[in-house]
């Protein structure tokens, strides 16, 4: 009898771990990476990070529709990660959210593998550039096809690189060749619940390299946040792959801000005050919608350089995955921005694009009340 | 020059063409010739719930390019290019230009304007709604912007719907200095609309009314304070797509294409697994 019971027992974890491999396997199939599974009594914590779409909503729902197959009468909290990072627990239901505990971080610390429970992953992303000032050629734009990858090589240490082909340029005298894309060592931490930082050394968008330091404190479960975007860049200029020239790196920029997520509508007001790139002082007032999968703003900005006002929308290229195998996803950029400012010639307020979105617009997505508004609809 | 401009005109609109082609997946009703509700040229009260994205194309003849929206110093066709987009349950901000491909290389890419649409009043058994229009001021070239209040009411009968709307336009608005770009809070300023040019548009009472005797079928009869204008109007594919075509004082021919589409939609993995 007890030899029965040894048998049982044995064979009922056997049953239990396949069939948390087979969930892993199920979830890493559909483009889930790291997923980590902690089993407890009756609750499975599970870590993935999704990297196709922008807003972890999205991924936790295709989640639950994953594992709705394999389990039953479990409770499963999911435990988004970001650049490999883990951001908090979120309840598989309702969405709640609470702060991970000592006991996660050992866990996830412990079994996290940068290398080998990620896919290559291969990016395709456009840039656009347009100014619509001049008289003889009114539509003034830069085209490029951008395709680039993040390789993580440690606990939020990443590493991003690839290659700008150019397919259209009318606005300035980059050359047509193909060129470096922006390339930076990142890296991305939460060093204490809500406290989020990501220090990146590399080079950008709009000419800029050198050194992006942002910090964000704010719960995804409080609508309130604070941040600091600062950075100490130079310019630099590619000619294809032989000419590359660097300016000093001695432009200092940096902005404080708050953000409050409006309890209706998925409205966000945000206000920015510091020193901006081209060294004006001044403020920016944002006021953003969350739709779900796009966000759209309108902004105003005062500084010394001038007054002037803008949109900002961020989308999803179509069609998110195009092939992905085992070891290597195609995709499309999971988040395009593009901002229009009526007085694009005068510097006014102006940011350079990273090539990787911004910590404000990162933790946006990771909002409690945007994602359980969301899940009304 | 001139055939490279023709080329990048029929370009821009080919592309802008197969692009609300593309994007459509829901339609709704009647929009002017700012891709806003309204009817041909005037803005209603008439509000899009659940379809929070729309572009639209205008075309507005030579002769009336001046007389209703600009009154440049020469006449000339306009391509209007607009996007709209309801950013809450009261709120919708609208975006356009009007671009003059004849002379783009005296004036560039044109006139951009840019109003929001704030619902004061939603639509009752008994009350109209009602929408208050507003154009920030700061424009290098105000001569489009237009400032109103509007409320539309809805008639349903067995002859078809019945939709009547009135208006009133601000006829002053607020000018910026251009000199003074540095001061420019102080240099703003209430001018007369007709000041700018002989601008006439939206300054003093409209309205119009519309008759859909189909759901996909209707037409429309305004008057914008500066024409009187009458039009027909067709929703096709499932009302995907508003076509509309309109004379300005029965003399000349204009007309505009408009799509919308909701913004509450999956991610295309997400959706497939769904359906699976």
């Amino acid at each position: 009898m007890k030899r029965n019971n040894v048998l049982f027992v044995l064979f009922f974890l056997i049953t239990l771990a396949f069939s948390g491999q087979e969930l892993e396997k199920a979830l890493y199939d559909e483009g889930f990476e790291n997923v980590l599974i902690e089993e407890k009594e009756d609750t499975l914590k599970i870590f993935f990070e999704f990297r196709e779409f922008r807003s972890p909503y999205h991924s936790m729902r295709f989640a639950n529709d994953i594992v709705s197959s394999f389990v039953e009468g479990k409770h499963i909290e999911w435990i988004p990660l970001h650049h490999n990072v883990p951001i908090g627990k979120y309840n598989a239901d309702s969405y709640n959210f609470n702060t991970l505990s000592s006991a996660d971080l050992e866990f996830y610390n412990a079994n996290n593998r940068p290398f080998k429970n990620y896919r290559f992953n291969i990016r395709i992303r456009p840039f656009v550039a347009a100014r619509f000032g001049y008289y003889s050629s009114p539509f003034q734009t830069v085209f490029d096809a951008i395709v680039d990858t993040r390789i993580y090589l440690a606990k939020g240490l990443s590493a991003q690189t690839g290659l700008v082909i150019p397919i259209q340029n009318s606005l300035n005298n980059t050359s047509m060749e193909s060129r470096v894309a922006p390339s930076m060592i990142s890296y991305f931490t939460q060093f204490k619940p809500g406290h989020f930082a990501n220090i990146s050394y590399g080079t950008y968008h709009n000419d800029r390299y050198g050194l992006d330091v942002q910090y964000r404190y704010g719960l995804p479960s409080k609508n309130w946040s604070v941040g600091i975007e600062a950075g100490l860049t130079g310019f630099y200029y590619e000619d294809g792959f032989r000419d590359v020239i660097f300016s000093n790196m001695s432009k200092v920029h940096f902005l404080a801000d708050i953000e409050y997520h409006l309890p209706i509508e998925n409205l966000n007001v945000r206000a920015s005050v510091g020193r901006f790139i081209y060294e004006d002082f001044g403020g920016r007032v944002d006021l953003i919608k969350q739709f779900g999968l796009v966000d759209v703003g309108l902004f105003g900005t005062y500084t010394q350089n001038g007054a002037t006002a803008g949109f900002q929308f961020a989308i999803p290229i179509f069609p998110g995955n195009i092939f992905k195998t085992k070891k290597v996803q195609l995709r499309t950029t999971e988040e395009f921005r593009w901002e229009y400012t009526y007085n694009n010639e005068d510097r006014v307020g102006l940011k350079y694009r990273m090539g990787a979105p911004r910590l404000v617009d990162v933790l946006r997505q990771y909002r409690v009340d945007f994602i359980q508004s969301l899940k009304e609809q | 020059m001139l055939q490279e401009n023709l080329l990048f005109k029929s370009f821009i609109k080919t592309t802008g063409f197969l692009f609300l082609l593309l994007l459509s997946i829901y339609g709704y009703s009647q929009n002017n010739f700012l891709g806003k509700p309204g009817y041909m040229t005037i803005p209603t009260a008439d509000w899009k719930d659940g379809h929070e994205l729309g572009f639209s194309y205008g075309f507005i003849p030579a002769a009336y390019s001046d007389d209703t929206f600009s009154p440049g110093s020469e006449e000339n066709d306009v391509d209007v290019y607009s996007v709209r987009v309801k950013l809450t349950q009261f709120m919708e901000v609208n975006f356009g230009i009007f671009y003059r491909s004849e002379i783009s290389d005296k004036i560039g890419v044109g006139d951009r304007q840019l109003d929001f649409r704030f619902r004061i009043l939603k639509e009752k058994q008994y009350w109209p709604a009602i929408v208050l229009g507003w154009t920030p001021p700061g424009s290098r070239s105000p001569v489009i912007s237009h400032d109103y209040l509007v409320a539309t009411k809805n008639f349903q009968s067995s002859l078809g719907k019945f939709q009547v709307s009135l208006g009133y336009g601000s006829p002053y608005f607020l000018y910026r200095n251009l000199e003074d770009d540095n001061n420019f809070w102080e240099s703003l300023q209430f001018r007369k609309k007709q000041s700018f040019g002989n601008n006439t548009y939206l300054t003093g009472v409209y309205g119009g009314v519309s008759y859909e005797p189909l759901h996909f079928l209707g037409a429309s009869l305004e008057y914008n304070t500066s024409t009187f204008n009458a039009g027909v109007y067709a929703k096709l594919w499932n009302e995907h797509i508003m076509l509309q075509a309109y004379t300005f004082e029965g003399k000349e021919l204009a007309f505009n294409i408009n799509l919308q589409f909701s913004l509450h939609f999956l991610p295309r993995s997400l959706r497939r697994y769904e359906k699976k």
